[in-house]
């Protein structure tokens, strides 16, 4: 089927305000009066409050403070286990941990009350800031730092290790990532009567109002919340703003005036949630034909001090470590451990980023010790149509990884690649070029039965004019989601484009269509909008737009609207259990690879990223150009990941808390890139269409490392891949 | 208080400073000009840029008293009367996603090509060198730039022809 | 973020004025041209001066110009002004070929490079081309003008011989009279606009005299006498064991949060054969 909309390069919505400075973002609003928050955190790592004092001789008459005994529901921070307390009272677990807040209307005021504030803490100095000191029990946080364990089985390892020709094990480390969007986080709230009412840069509305609901023990009406342009957040704002929201309404609620928060950046990076650090310790066995017959993994996340979200991060990075492969014997342990540090949240990738680097840069290294060409060693080993993955998930006509690798060495023309750097590698005496490829997939949409618990319900509202307004609770930001939705209701109800906008997000104008996450907006949210728009046309038939304006004039007739909603339908067949791990774990998965061409300098060890090709399925692309936007900068954030990217400790703080130090790539820094889409449509997604958000960040690091690998022959095992890394691992191997 | 008057967006305007207001805050918070954003407050990722007498600065890392008898412009003043060649580009190559990189790439972006209107690949990327984005990978933002430099580059291999 | 500390502010129109506030307030004064550093220095709390003297008002500190075969760069001139410089360019070549790798334009546009060497941080960009030309810091207090050549003029991280009542003036860059090739290589961790991690100034004469300076790799940038002293005189054409023990005696870098003190000593050998072989394809081409 052809589409009009869906496919085409329209306009995004909200581009114009965007470059003209007129979007709003949430430092931009600025009421007539109003309060600007600020946190008191704590300033050890470890320890136990003992009180917060307060200089009496200060004059604290115009600003509003706020502790734990000021909190009317329960103090703590509704997430996936609420283990952690929105204000300390007891126990500090890290660095800069929220233990009061403080407010005046002048912000140099506020600075001065801030010094006058003294915080008491009986300080432990024993604390644990890596995954290795977690397991060490240097200092146990609960009880054998362990908040949780999963497990992934098929087969029988043993069994497949004793039959093994072939077996190599090694250990991948990958450290924190920080989102580094532009716009900290930020959040401005205000009561009106009874109601919360609760404003900023977030990526889940339903999610604040769930906390915020917690906090106060109120109920769904009384509480507000509005989605501001939001300046990046990659699921840093997806868990955080749960927390910002509610220190900023307690101080509004005192203030009686609105209050701003807006994260200061070394505070920003030195509290808010992180991706996870990894360890993963993987061992391959394959037969003498060089299939992969046995994976044993043991998959272990830093959660940071609360475990929070950490087991739904846990759960997908372990259902996607076993890679494109079928393999007959699994065994893959996920363990997450506690550490002095902040929850590690949300980040674009959730888990298989990490899990990825391991089993792609191991696959490659199996293939440098067999003998055997990482390609080849793929080829034998990919995941066919019909096959199946360790869950026991068939795969059926779903599979594209061969597709989009046999797409890839196309477009690279591989044998002349391959002949090209050879030959320069054999005249140059101070470089060598390496070329590098890694196979992935996501899953789109909740995991397991997670989206028939979210049960989201979208809809669209028809207007008097004819003009259709798209009810979802989904955030723009960025990443052109509501462009895309737009596009989707005008194809669904075959109207123009223009005649579609976007109604406010906002949880009392829209419904609960579930958080902006897992790249499940455009796959899951616009085929219930898809669904809605079928229920609109079974009510007014029209075949024409002059029609359509008349049939809605009578279908309206003195109503202002009306409004058509949808509920998620799991598609059928997808059947999950929960406790065993076994079964559907997505619906369906978008394929990919990436091939990445370097050059080392022999000298320097610097990495030169000269050009990068991109092949994935995503099922209907909705906006080629929008789509190719998320995977260049999904790539570029995957480079950034693979080379620079590190937090460093210093007394168990984050060092780096500045853009000076904690590099993200630059203008200067990005490849040729090459970004090409193969088009195998789901049959329940919105025209075909699947999720592609987070895709690009799961491949761009093991791609990196195995072009280094080509280029040297060496063998790395930890993130960033620096000149460091690179220097020691080349000298120790001559 | 110290007053101080300066042009901003073409206005003349005097205000009231203490010596230790920064101008990014003074220009959001007193002159209400909300495309300068403050992203890092130490100069790093260029969102804050405004031109100060035509150079782009960090907005940021100025003290708003130094500007008294100087220019300043914003993206409010670069798009008073109508999108500008810059804007225009970015708009139709869909260049930004988030955006809040967007005012501080239109203002170096601008002071690069009233000073070379036909740039190199090169000389964008070091125009834009100190102007983090996060979301896009760059590319977008480049090609309309590239853009923008052809077509200069045509027109005036055009009028020089013409001219002969 | 707001500053949170309170000062003063002034901005004289002559320079006596400004050394008199000098005078009165010494070490409580903070002087300003392109801000860049004492902005981010105030608003974190590093320094909390009593009174800011902002320079850009008096005209002696603007001036960029040639003076008895010397150049003298006021105070106030820009990293922009001197990369765009003719004069720079084609007679201290050094000076505009580091000054554009110091961050971006942005920052260039208002950083000078007095502000630069005043702040006296082992990374900072500026002092290796200045160290390999004869320069001398011009200050002056109410008590007269003084010289300080750049080799004295850093004492230890963060700080230089600038006595608490002097103001800088400028500096005199002394325009070699030999025909000579120069190159300033920097190793930064991305191609964005990073601080240094190792950074080498070279000059070499037509008559193979070396001049070669650090920073970064070492509690004040430097010349590195010893490794000219062997060099004088030879032909290059590689990084010798000997050269190296030369080289690698003469700094002592730290590991920090941007790079490791071993491959900071590793890069210092490379820079300085990149550096050399670079300047010298410069002389030859001139």
């Amino acid at each position: 089927m052809k589409h009009k909309v869906v496919g085409a390069n329209v306009t995004r919505v909200d581009v114009k305000e965007k470059v003209t400075g007129a979007a709003k973002y949430t430092d931009d609003i600025q009421p007539d009066s109003f309060y600007w928050g600020a946190q008191i955190g704590s300033n050890v790592v470890s320890g136990v409050l003992k009180g917060v004092i307060k200089n009496p001789d200060f004059d604290w008459s115009d600003f509003v403070y706020v502790d734990a005994s000021d909190i009317p529901g329960e103090n703590e921070v509704e997430s996936v286990v609420s283990d952690m307390p929105l204000l300390a009272t007891k126990e500090i677990r890290y660095w800069g941990q929220p233990i009061a807040l403080l407010a005046h209307r002048d912000k140099h005021q506020l600075e001065e009350g801030l010094k006058n504030i003294k915080i008491e803490i009986e300080e432990n100095p024993i604390y644990v800031s890596t995954i290795d000191e977690s397991l060490s029990l240097k200092k146990e946080i609960i009880p054998q730092n362990i908040f949780k364990k999963r497990k992934i089985e098929r087969g029988d390892i043993e069994s497949g290790f004793e039959n093994a020709k072939y077996v190599f094990e090694d250990i991948y480390y990958t450290p924190h990532q920080e989102q580094m969007y532009i716009e900290p986080n930020a959040i401005i709230s205000w009561w009106e009567g009874e109601k919360i009412v609760v404003k900023g840069s977030m990526q889940c509305p339903y999610y604040v109002q769930a906390s915020i609901k917690t906090v106060f023990h109120k109920e769904d009406k009384d509480v507000e919340i509005i989605q501001a342009y939001v300046g990046g957040a990659f699921g840093g704002k997806e868990d955080y703003p749960s927390i910002l929201g509610a220190h900023a309404a307690l101080l509004a609620m005192k203030a009686n005036e609105p209050v701003k928060m807006v994260y200061e950046r070394a505070q920003d990076i030195s509290i808010t949630t992180k991706r996870h650090p990894s360890k993963t310790t993987i061992k391959m066995g394959f037969d003498e034909n060089h299939k992969l017959t046995t994976l044993q993994m043991e998959f272990i996340l830093d959660g940071g001090s609360y475990e929070t979200m950490s087991s739904v991060i846990l759960a997908r990075g372990m259902l996607h470590a076993f890679g494109p492969y079928e393999i007959p014997n699994v065994k893959i342990d996920g363990i997450i451990v506690a550490t002095n540090t902040p929850p590690n949240g949300a980040f674009r990738g959730f888990g298989a980023p990490q899990s990825f680097f391991a089993t792609e840069s191991h696959i490659d290294y199996c293939a440098l010790k067999m003998g055997i060409s990482p390609f080849k060693l793929r080829e034998i080993n990919f995941v066919q149509r019909g096959g199946s993955f360790p869950t026991g998930q068939l795969l059926e006509n779903d599979v594209m990884i061969r597709e989009v690798y046999d797409e890839l060495l196309k477009r690279v023309n591989y044998p002349v690649l391959r002949k090209e750097i050879d030959d320069f590698n054999s005249l140059s005496n101070t470089k060598r070029r390496g070329f590098g490829i890694a196979t992935f997939f996501h899953g789109a949409g909740f995991t397991g039965s997670g989206e028939v618990r979210l049960a989201s319900i979208a809809g669209i509202r028809l207007d008097k004019n004819g003009k259709v307004a798209v009810l979802v609770a989904n955030t723009e930001m960025g990443q052109g989601a509501h462009t895309v939705l737009s596009q989707i209701v005008a194809e669904a109800l075959e109207l123009p484009f223009d005649m579609i906008y976007m109604e406010e997000v906002n949880t009392q104008k829209v419904p609960n269509s579930g958080p902006t996450v897992a790249s499940r907006t455009t796959m899951i949210v616009g085929e219930v909008l898809r669904r809605a728009c079928v229920k609109m046309r079974d009510a007014i038939k029209y075949n024409s737009l002059d029609d359509y304006l008349e049939k809605v004039s009578q279908y309206l007739g003195d109503k202002e609207s009306e409004s058509f909603f949808q509920q998620h339908l799991q598609p059928p067949k997808i059947k999950w259990d929960d406790v065993n791990y076994r079964g559907d774990a997505y619906g369906t998965y978008a394929w990919a690879i990436y091939g990445v061409e370097i050059e080392v300098d022999l000298r320097s060890f610097e990495v030169t990223l000269k050009n990068i090709i991109s092949v994935m399925d995503i099922g209907e692309v909705v906006h080629p150009i929008l789509a190719s936007g998320q995977i260049e900068g999904g790539i570029v954030q995957s480079m950034g990941y693979a080379l620079y990217e590190n937090i460093i400790f210093k007394n168990g703080r984050f060092w780096n808390a500045d853009f000076t130090n904690y590099i993200i790539p630059s203008i200067v820094d990005i490849p040729k890139m090459d970004v090409s889409f193969l088009n195998n449509p789901y049959s329940y997604g919105p025209f075909g269409a699947k999720g592609i958000g987070e895709l690009p960040m799961n491949g761009g690091a093991p791609a990196v490392n195995n072009a280094i690998k080509d280029a040297l022959g060496i063998h790395l095992t930890k993130l960033p891949l620096s000149p460091e890394q690179i220097m020691e691992a080349y000298e120790r191997d001559l | 208080m110290n007053k101080i008057t300066f042009i901003i967006n073409g206005e003349k305007r005097s205000i009231y400073v203490e010596p230790n207001d920064v101008l990014l805050d003074v220009l959001r918070d007193k002159l209400g000009l909300k495309s300068p954003k403050c992203g890092c407050e130490r100069g790093d990722c260029g969102a804050c840029s405004v031109l100060l007498n035509g150079k782009s600065v960090r907005s940021c890392l100025v003290f708003a008293i130094e500007v008294d008898g100087c220019e300043i412009e914003t993206v409010e003043g670069i798009s008073q009367n109508g999108l500008s060649v810059v804007q225009e580009a970015f708009i139709e190559m869909n260049s930004f996603q988030c955006g809040f990189c967007a005012p501080g790439v239109v203002i170096a972006t601008t002071e690069l090509l009233r000073k070379n209107s036909t740039p190199t690949k090169e000389e964008i990327k070091e125009a834009l060198a100190g102007n983090l984005c996060r979301c896009t990978g760059y590319t977008p933002i480049l090609e309309a730039v590239e853009k923008i430099s052809h077509h200069n580059k045509h027109n005036s291999d055009n009028t020089g022809g013409t001219n002969e | 973020m707001v500053v949170a500390h309170d000062f003063l502010y002034q901005k004289p129109s002559t320079l006596l004025d400004a050394l008199k506030l000098r005078a009165q307030y010494g070490e409580k004064c903070s002087l300003l041209a392109g801000g860049t550093d004492l902005v981010v220095n105030i608003k974190e709390r590093r320094i909390s001066p009593d009174i800011v003297i902002d320079i850009k008002g008096i005209p002696e500190f603007s001036i960029l110009e040639e003076r008895d075969g010397s150049i003298f760069i006021g105070s106030a001139i820009t990293f922009t002004e001197l990369i765009e410089s003719p004069l720079i360019k084609s007679r201290v070549p050094i000076i505009a070929e580091s000054a554009h790798t110091v961050a971006s334009v942005g920052v260039r546009n208002r950083a000078t490079l007095v502000g630069n060497i005043c702040s006296a941080v082992p990374s900072l960009d500026s002092a290796p081309a200045l160290l390999v030309y004869k320069t001398d810091v011009v200050v002056e207090s109410v008590d007269g003008k003084r010289i300080i050549p750049i080799d004295k003029w850093f004492v230890a991280p963060k700080k230089t011989a600038l006595q608490n009542n002097e103001i800088v003036l400028g500096v005199l860059v002394e325009i070699p009279n030999s025909e000579n090739g120069t190159a300033y290589m920097k190793l930064g961790r991305y191609s964005g606009e990073d601080l240094a991690q190792a950074g080498v100034g070279i000059m070499i004469s037509k008559n193979l005299e070396y001049k070669i300076a650090f920073c970064a790799v070492g509690p004040v940038p430097r010349r590195a006498l010893k490794v000219e002293a062997f060099l004088n005189g030879k032909e290059f054409s590689s990084i010798t064991n000997e050269l190296s023990e030369i080289i690698q005696s003469e700094i002592s870098p730290i590991t920090d949060i941007r790079a490791s003190k071993e491959y900071r000593r590793h890069m210092v050998d490379v820079l300085v054969e990149r550096g050399i072989k670079l300047a010298l394809s410069r002389l030859q081409g001139e």
